[in-house]
């Protein structure tokens, strides 16, 4: 069954072989790019990568659109560990307000903690990153190690929803 | 804090070189994105205790109006 959560502003959905090429134009954009790992732009390895993560049962791939259906993103929820999902590949077009921004985000995180019943979520962010490293102290994320290229955090999901709902109106895991 | 603190502290969240002043148009800097406006509805509630909504801070233009805002 396909994975789909609608919020507000926006919406996710499970992965399909026909976002490879957006999700190639946002990882091989020169200004995100500097902070993830590198990505060839090559749309058949993309779509094989995508095939692979269609048959796993214990991650997820979201795409986030607009209530129009246009693509604006991409949020990923992989590495479960005992108590804890790491969240990941969180990238947005240019031009996105911070509502769409933010309700991505959370429908990823709530789509992973009711699944999980997991209560915390773990992320890194390269060091550099210094806008996205501030967004996610904000919302209560604490630094808890480094490597050479990245900041290590986690955050609890009680935490997070104190932090996001001064920003966003959420209710009962999701958005209204 | 007085104004010229207050574009140091924005220059910091926006995380850009250019030089702000009070007529510069926030739409004209590459960085003012929405973890940039989010961030500064964030500081502005923290440092000022004035509470701007996500909403509200797209449609300000100019550096001089978030400080008319917050009233220095």
């Amino acid at each position: 069954m396909k994975n789909y959560v609608q919020g507000k502003y926006v919406c996710i959905r499970d992965v399909e072989l026909d976002d490879a090429e957006f999700i190639l134009s946002l990882r091989c954009d020169k200004t995100k790019a500097k902070y993830l790992h590198k990505t060839e732009y090559n749309i058949l390895k993309q779509q094989e990568y995508i095939k692979n993560y269609q048959t796993k049962k214990d991650e997820w791939y979201f795409i986030i659109e607009r209530r129009n259906s246009q693509k604006i993103g991409t949020c990923r929820i992989y590495d479960l560990k005992k108590d804890s999902f790491c969240i990941g590949s969180w990238l947005m077009i240019n031009g996105c307000s911070p509502l769409e921004v933010m309700e991505g985000e959370y429908l990823s995180k709530m789509f992973a903690f009711n699944k999980t019943g997991f209560t915390k979520f773990h992320f890194d962010v390269r060091k550099e990153n210094k806008k996205v490293i501030h967004y996610h102290k904000m919302m209560g994320a604490k630094q808890v190690g480094e490597t050479e290229l990245d900041y290590l955090f986690e955050c609890t999901k009680s935490d997070y929803i104190q932090n996001i709902k001064k920003y966003l109106i959420v209710e009962q895991g999701n958005t209204k | 804090m007085n104004r010229e603190e207050f574009l140091k502290k924005l220059k910091e969240i926006i995380q850009t070189e250019e030089e702000l002043t009070l007529n510069t148009n926030l739409i004209d800097i590459d960085e003012w994105d929405s973890l940039s406006m989010i961030s500064t509805v964030a500081f502005i509630d923290s440092e000022f205790k004035k509470q701007i909504s996500v909403i509200d801070i797209q449609s300000i233009s100019k550096i001089e109006e978030l400080v008319n805002m917050v009233g220095l």
